[in-house]
């Protein structure tokens, strides 16, 4: 039997995948990052207002929330978690795949090309 | 909504405007500082104009849109210096356009200042606005220039608009200054313009105006606002329902200059025989010299043909 992948994530965290946290590795890899984190933020602007935030970066903020998953530390600004709780980030790729995807409980509408959601 | 009570046009402050220089105090309007290194960058992505390309010195007027694509305020970008802009609007409400911007800040590296209670903003309307503001301060100011200008140790800001359609200059100053600055305008031409005047003529010259024409009860494409926009900037609030409105032809009605003999009041819904026609917008109480009175109006599209005539309670306009 197969099982429908858990989607619940506890409010207070945002969940990285196994396959996006594999993907964050080679990335940093790929541009010799041997120290490196995720930055995942929310900044004004796109269609919808709220346009997603996604970097390969060295290390956190002083202001930054550290979630650490599948080898990944993940950076959040405090000022943008409160648009991001709850949200799963995943990769799909292949000839339909679309990259980094955010699934976000707080969107209550999305862009057409979903880069951009307002709560 | 208005009283309608008619008066005659005072035909020098009038004359000023369209041949000359007025001058008009704003009550109260919108000056607010936007500083920090990605304040210039948030607000492109957040309104309908390219704002990247507004160098220091130069200035730029956009438009803040809902994700509904319905207008928040309509503001003047002055870029003063490196990492400070000086927002205008001509909206009485500050914390409109404030709270809308300061609710999108969120990792960017900006700030927001509400200088309205303490500024006066003085507006130079007139094809020789640009003219009596190079006497006044010193030095020529292009279209859409800013000069940063010390009167009496005090900054005095001047701002060249020509997103308006006429020549139009903005003087920010200290309010304790207004006065002083406006009687030395005066002085070299500038014809202080009262507000029934410069209502009427904003509707004659088809200048929409904020909670009027625009707000959040209109789109900017409807309220006249078209110029604006740019259509290939990329991405901003409500580009995607703009957009739309345009590339399909939604847009379901257009700002429209109405005539009658008497007085239309703000509010007052337009029919066609039995089909709503739009809203009046702004009523202007003055008499032309041709005996009429000017309204703007949201008039629907299949009305919008000069000549026609449509019902304002019980008036008789006409589409100009």
């Amino acid at each position: 039997m197969t099982m429908a992948p858990e989607r619940t994530v506890p409010i207070n965290t945002i969940k990285i995948t196994e396959k996006a946290a594999g993907k964050v590795i080679q990335f940093a890899a790929d541009k010799g990052m041997e120290k490196f984190g995720l930055k995942v933020a929310v900044k004004g602007g796109g269609c919808s207002g709220l346009t997603y935030v996604l970097d390969i970066v060295e290390g956190a903020e002083p202001d930054d929330k550290v979630i650490v998953q599948h080898g990944v530390e993940v950076f959040v600004p405090k000022k943008a978690f409160v648009f991001l709780a709850g949200t799963v980030l995943d990769f799909s790729d292949g000839l339909n795949g679309k990259g980094f995807e955010f699934s976000n409980p707080n969107a209550a509408k999305t862009c057409g090309c979903g880069t951009s959601f307002s709560v | 909504m208005q009283p309608t009570t008619s008066l005659t046009a005072d035909s020098s402050q009038l004359g000023a405007l369209a041949d000359g220089c007025g001058m008009f105090a704003w009550g109260n309007a919108t000056v607010v500082s936007h500083t920090g290194p990605d304040a210039l960058d948030l607000l492109h992505r957040l309104a309908t104009k390219d704002l990247l390309s507004v160098e220091i010195g130069r200035s730029r007027r956009t438009v803040l849109t809902s994700a509904k694509g319905r207008v928040i305020d309509v503001f003047l970008v002055a870029h003063t210096s490196e990492n400070e802009l000086l927002l205008i609007s001509d909206s009485s409400n500050s914390d409109r356009l404030v709270s809308a911007i300061d609710y999108f800040t969120i990792i960017e590296d900006a700030e927001l200042n509400d200088r309205t209670d303490r500024c006066a903003r003085i507006s130079l309307v007139g094809p020789n606005a640009r003219a009596v503001a190079k006497t006044a301060f010193g030095s020529n100011i292009d279209l859409d220039d800013v000069m940063q200008v010390s009167v009496d140790g005090d900054l005095v800001e001047v701002i060249s608009d020509s997103s308006r359609g006429v020549e139009w200059v903005d003087v920010i100053c200290k309010k304790a200054s207004a006065a002083q600055i406006s009687e030395s305008l005066a002085a070299i031409g500038a014809r202080a313009v009262d507000e029934r005047h410069f209502e009427h003529f904003r509707i004659d010259k088809l200048i929409p105006g904020s909670d009027r024409e625009y707000g959040e009860h209109a789109n900017p494409i409807e309220a006249g606002l078209l110029p604006l926009i740019d259509f290939d900037k990329g991405c901003y609030v409500g580009q995607e329902v703009i957009a739309r409105l345009d590339a399909y032809d939604k847009v379901q009605r257009n700002v429209k200059v109405l005539k009658s003999l008497t007085p239309l009041v703000e509010g007052t819904k337009l029919a066609n025989g039995t089909k709503p026609a739009g809203v009046v917008t702004s009523a202007s109480q003055l008499e032309t010299d041709s005996g009429e009175f000017l309204s703007f109006a949201l008039v629907r599209m299949a009305f919008l043909e000069s000549g026609i005539e449509l019902d304002a309670g019980g008036v008789t306009a006409s589409v100009r």
